[in-house]
């Protein structure tokens, strides 16, 4: 049996990942199917456990001038629940799995998973947050877009996790979240997409798209954004389809038992095409 | 009098709602040992050899060698190996056990186990055909031969999988050379008879009972038999308690499924766009064994012309062997396939001919005395006119239809018709159930129903003990019906077929009456034996003849709506009628409605099941899509009574009828929504992308 | 190994040894509350759900480390109160109950649920019981039958 530490408090779990490596265990839905084995029988871990559940310091929603501050350890529903959660994270925690998997789920976890259809993950592309490492020496600010550094994987140390995600405070004109599951509730994302604007005196000034599930890290391209910064409405419309073909070189889905290269295609075109279309 | 239909509180509610009901899992023993299944790695192969690891004291290893009668899972075919001597022949299949007390150990062995394969070739393709059948009708040749115009079109569906939310499993004991299952299954006496030939047994050395079943739909008919054959060698080996639950995965990649099929339907069409003749060809995957695959088979070809008739027919079929998992009973029996591809077709040859297809289904509406598609009779009343009335009328069908038909609106309103045939296909309740059912007073004058049906959620342990308390005129309380135990129940055969009403209940209903008749103080013991009806006549080798002795009806409208941008399908609105004679409890036979046509419109849009290279692509709750309570919409059946002289009350079959007209009626829904022609099942956003790009 | 403790059904307790376990097992096997089911081990189907703090979790997800310090309701504990009763009655008179396996988790679900939100729509009630699947059903049925206790049940929640 590996050891298995649970921590209380943010100092103490620095402490133990100062020591060695630990897996970081948060709500853990991902982490204990990923380890499942025959019911009734203990959870196989294959390295130390470091469970950090309820290190409730880590658990809270912070309102600042300029930024969201979100704990690790705050659960998709206490986000759900919080009146300071951005919109736009709030539509894609809403069809998250299920209330029950939504009440100890955390957004790290979801974060620290690294999946390619992670369902957090790309409303916090497009909200350009920003995810806190500390380690017990050290404290950094990672972009989100440079925190995935490959197929499930992130650019955390072994001594260091995930303690808080923190978010630009936006005032788009407009956003939008979509994520084309398997069925209504409880699925996983065969396409995912989170988009956001700003039109000021005509012209628009911010435009953002990521895409999620279609390459094996969430989308986001911001030379592409770029080309529609100053442009009006009219100019951006016009300029869809040329949009829409850059994407393409990013969008790279597989064929699994959930859906086809050409669905995944044709979906994410469509949906860059009906945001651009509602642009206002 | 009390109208039976009137619904009383099912006698279940709170045993269920509590978690106090027992299901397999529930049960457990002193010195309880579990089985867990090394599997079969490869679609077909020769096992070589087996190298295990040290085997530590306390675990044993059950395989062919310990089996003491024959190596046979007696389904139908003798097919079927309790455990393979040397060959495997789908990916998943059992190979042997490991029995012992930690099953963390044993799990830890089973991965360290290698099995040495010799590779064989593997079979996907529907090549191999098992099994043919072939009838006809009138002359369809002739036909054939004078059409002025021939239309035919090829029909897809796929598996789907029962997903029952328990999964299956058993309990067994041993006792001074007696081996006691309990199991969640359907037919306590198919699991007991396969084991007496597993066993060599005799028939007080086994002994099967009933747990409470947490959902079975076809899926715990005949597959249990194989898992309590392994589980009573075992128990006759180790002679020790023995728990043998499949964890969600396994159950999903080695129980038997829905069989995947393809139809083709060929119409001969006269000069004045008559129908003249049908010809239809089906062949369905039965994957590694026949098992019941043929019978499958027989229904699907039966209703080869659905709802309608048609004077001359030439029906044939192939059960199709593969090196996938065995697939078997499902709710409909092959029945959902056909319907699904005579119901599209129909509509098809409608809009080729360029007649509204509503007004040409109508003309070939069976009625009551039409000859079936086997040459049998519809002998009873057909409601079916008053059936689509209703239906039109609560669902605004042809309003809709109107405004949904134009271009671009994508959304879309299907309706079905189709019937089932209630019991056994053909001479079968005669010939293999002959069913037998008991009633017991007791000397506290409490009447015991004695039967071997099994209330997998369906309601019987309520409407049965309705049924003998209504006719007896006793209150419910003084009517017992236990859990059906092969010790002391007699064979009333299967629960399947939807017969347990029909033809159990109308046996117990007369046993019953009966008792009523001769009612004497003390204890009292009366039986009923089926007696087929003398008129039902039916020849296996032809497929001529009565095929069912009687049949329920139904209509179903579906309303979608498929997204523009993500080609998604919203199921908007069902709506249902049926005719199933009578309803021996109105909210029971509501649920039964509700539940059967979410099952069927799933299989018709949602449901998404395939393998690749005999390896099942979904095996978990995660990849195996059914409906959640976000997919489902509002839904509304109406039961117009019908009463069938031979069932109790007026009682048909119930629990299939409900499930086999949903996919055709999503499917024409979709079609509608989109513009395009549906040939292939489930009708995924995937596919509907495909249609809409191609021209 | 630890020292697992946490408030079961109102009464404390204890449980020693490894506590990367899960808790539908240490529920059903040491605390021999069968009411539990286990439909699926991957936190999909619902069956095994339970109240931590009395909102809805999948027993089968939750590691028991994670309880320490915190409150579990089972289906066994929920059973003695009015609120049970009430639900019990309306998932009667819906005719939600078929094969029973799904319906101690609804009945959690619907707990969780209305201790929430008293008067749910019938959009928050689908989306309250989403992570609970039924195969016998088809939901219409449940989801009347939580309508119908949030009516019955005026006050309780």
């Amino acid at each position: 049996m590996v050891e298995q530490i649970i921590v209380k408090s943010l100092t103490e779990a620095l402490e133990r990942l100062s020591q060695k490596k630990y897996i970081i265990y948060a709500g853990g839905t991902d982490l204990i199917v990923q380890n499942r084995t025959v019911s009734e029988a203990p959870i196989p871990f294959k390295n130390p456990v470091l469970y950090c559940a309820n290190v409730n310091e880590l658990k809270y929603v912070k309102e600042g001038d300029d930024y969201i501050y979100i704990g690790a350890m705050t659960t998709l529903s206490e986000l759900l629940d919080h009146h300071a959660t951005p919109l736009l994270l709030k539509q894609a925690i809403e069809v998250m799995a299920s209330p029950a998997i939504r009440n100890i789920a955390t957004l790290a976890g979801n974060i620290g998973n690294a999946s390619p259809a992670g369902d957090s993950l790309v409303p916090l592309y497009t909200l350009n947050a920003l995810i806190k490492c500390q380690s017990l020496k050290a404290s950094k600010l990672i972009p989100i877009q440079d925190f995935f550094v490959g197929f499930k994987k992130t650019a955390l140390s072994d001594s260091e996790m995930i303690t808080e995600v923190i978010i630009p405070k936006n005032h788009f004109t407009n956003f939008s979240y979509r994520k084309v599951g398997t069925r209504k509730a409880d699925a996983l994302s065969k396409v995912s997409f989170a988009g956001a604007y700003s039109i000021v005196h005509d012209k628009i000034c911010d435009f953002r798209i990521s895409l999620g599930a279609v390459n094996i890290n969430v989308v986001r391209r911001f030379d592409i954004e770029a080309k529609l910064i100053g442009k009006t409405v009219s100019q951006a419309r016009k300029m869809k389809d040329q949009i829409v073909d850059l994407y393409l070189s990013s969008i790279k889905p597989i064929n699994d038992q959930r859906s086809n290269i050409e669905y995944r295609t044709e979906i994410s075109k469509n949906l860059i095409s009906a945001f651009i279309d509602s642009l206002d | 009098m009390v109208d039976i239909s009137k619904s009383i509180p099912k006698v279940d509610l709170f045993e269920k709602t509590s978690g106090e009901a027992m299901y397999v899992s529930d049960f457990s023993y002193d010195d309880l040992h579990y089985a867990r299944t090394l599997r079969s790695t490869e679609p077909k192969a020769k096992i070589k050899e087996i190298q295990f690891p040290t085997i530590p004291e306390g675990v044993f290893i059950v395989d062919y060698k310990d089996i003491p009668g024959k190596n046979v899972v007696k389904i139908i075919f003798d097919d079927q190996e309790i455990f393979p001597t040397d060959t495997v022949t789908y990916i998943g299949q059992p190979i042997l056990l490991f029995v012992g007390k930690d099953k963390e150990l044993l799990e830890e062995l089973i991965k360290n186990t290698k099995v040495v394969y010799e590779i064989l070739d593997p079979v996907f393709a529907w090549t191999n055909s098992a099994v043919h059948n072939h009838f006809s009708k009138g002359k369809p040749e002739e036909a054939f031969q004078k059409a002025s115009r021939i239309i035919q079109y090829h029909y897809d569906t796929s598996y789907q999988e029962q997903a029952y939310i328990e999964p299956q499993g058993f309990i067994g004991t041993y006792d001074d050379g007696k081996v006691t299952l309990i199991g969640s299954i359907q037919c306590p006496y198919y699991v007991k008879n396969a084991l007496l030939l597993a066993l060599d047994a005799k028939g007080d050395e086994v002994r099967v009972i009933q747990a409470t079943v947490g959902g079975a739909f076809g899926g715990k008919e005949e597959f249990p038999s194989l898992m309590a054959c392994q589980l009573a060698v075992a128990l006759r080996k180790i002679k020790k308690p023995i728990k043998m639950i499949y964890e969600r995965e396994e159950d999903m990649i080695s129980t038997t499924k829905r069989h995947p099929s393809k139809t083709l339907l060929s119409a001969a069409i006269g000069s004045n766009d008559e129908i003249l003749a049908i010809r239809s060809n089906i062949g369905i995957d039965g994957g590694a064994n026949i098992g019941l695959s043929g019978v499958v088979l027989s229904r699907a070809m039966i209703a080869t012309t659905g709802a309608y008739t048609i004077e001359n027919i030439d029906s044939s079929g192939d059960v199709f062997l593969t090196n996938t998992v065995p697939n078997g009973a499902f709710r409909g029996f092959g029945a959902p396939q056909m319907l699904y591809a005579i119901e599209m077709f129909i509509e098809h040859i409608a809009k080729d001919l360029g007649k509204d297809p509503f007004e040409y289904r109508m003309k070939y509406l069976a009625k009551q005395g039409d000859a079936t598609s086997t040459n049998g009779k519809f002998r009873d009343p057909i409601i079916m006119p008053e059936m689509i009335e209703k239906a039109l009328e609560i669902s605004k069908f042809k309003e809709k239809s109107k405004i949904f038909s134009r271009p671009n609106v994508m959304k879309g309103i299907g309706m079905s018709w189709f019937l089932h045939g209630c019991g056994f296909t053909g001479s079968g309740e005669s010939t293999h159930i002959n069913a037998l059912v008991k009633l017991h007073k007791t000397a506290e004058e409490n009447v015991e129903i004695l039967i071997a049906a099994v209330d997998m959620g369906q309601g019987v342990r309520t409407t049965m003990r309705k049924l003998v308390s209504s006719i007896l005129e006793i209150p419910m309380e003084k009517v017992i019906y236990d859990f059906p135990d092969t010790d002391k129940v007699p064979d009333s055969g299967p629960t399947v077929a939807s017969r347990t009403m029909m033809i159990v209940g109308g046996l117990v209903a007369r046993c019953a009456k009966h008792l009523k008749e001769t009612w004497t103080p003390g204890e009292m013991l009366l039986e009923e034996r089926y007696v087929q009806p003398s008129y039902i006549l039916w020849d296996e080798e032809t497929m001529t003849g009565d095929a069912y002795p009687a049949y329920s009806w139904g209509v179903n409208v579906v309303e979608v709506s498929v997204d523009k941008v993500t080609y998604e399908v919203t199921v908007e609105e069902i709506w249902s009628v049926y005719d199933l004679g009578k309803a021996i409890d109105e909210r029971i036979v509501i649920g039964q409605a509700d539940g059967g046509i979410v099952q069927g419109v799933a299989y018709g849009y949602l449901e998404v099941m395939n393998h690749k290279s005999g390896k099942l692509l979904q095996k978990n709750f995660t990849d195996y899509i059914i409906p959640t309570s976000m997919d489902t919409p509002k839904m509304t059946t109406v039961i117009i009574d019908n009463p069938y002289p031979l069932g109790p009350y007026g009682a048909k079959g119930v629990g299939e009828l409900t499930l086999v007209g949903g996919a055709p009626a999503v499917a024409k829904a979709i079609e509608m929504a989109i513009g395009k022609k549906v040939f292939s099942i489930p009708v995924t956003p995937e596919k509907i992308m495909e249609l809409m790009k191609h021209e | 190994m630890s020292n697992i403790t946490f408030k079961l059904n109102g009464e404390m307790v204890s449980v020693e040894g490894n506590p990367g376990v899960r808790l539908l097992d240490v529920l059903r096997n040491e605390f021999k509350l069968t009411g539990i089911k286990e439909g699926c081990g991957e936190g999909e189907c619902g069956a095994c759900a339970v109240l931590l703090d009395h909102k809805i979790v999948n027993s089968c997800s939750v590691v028991l480390a994670n309880v320490d310090g915190h409150e579990i309701m089972t289906i066994e504990g929920f059973k003695n109160s009015k609120k049970y009763q009430i639900i019990r009655d309306s998932f009667g008179h819906a005719g939600a109950v078929q094969c029973g396996f799904c319906t101690p988790g609804m009945v959690i679900a619907t707990e969780s649920l209305l201790n929430e939100n008293p008067s749910p729509t019938e959009d928050e009630i689908k989306i309250g019981m989403s992570g609970n699947l039924c195969r016998c059903t088809g939901y219409q049925s449940i989801i009347e039958a939580v309508k119908r206790a949030s009516e019955d049940g005026d006050g309780l929640w």
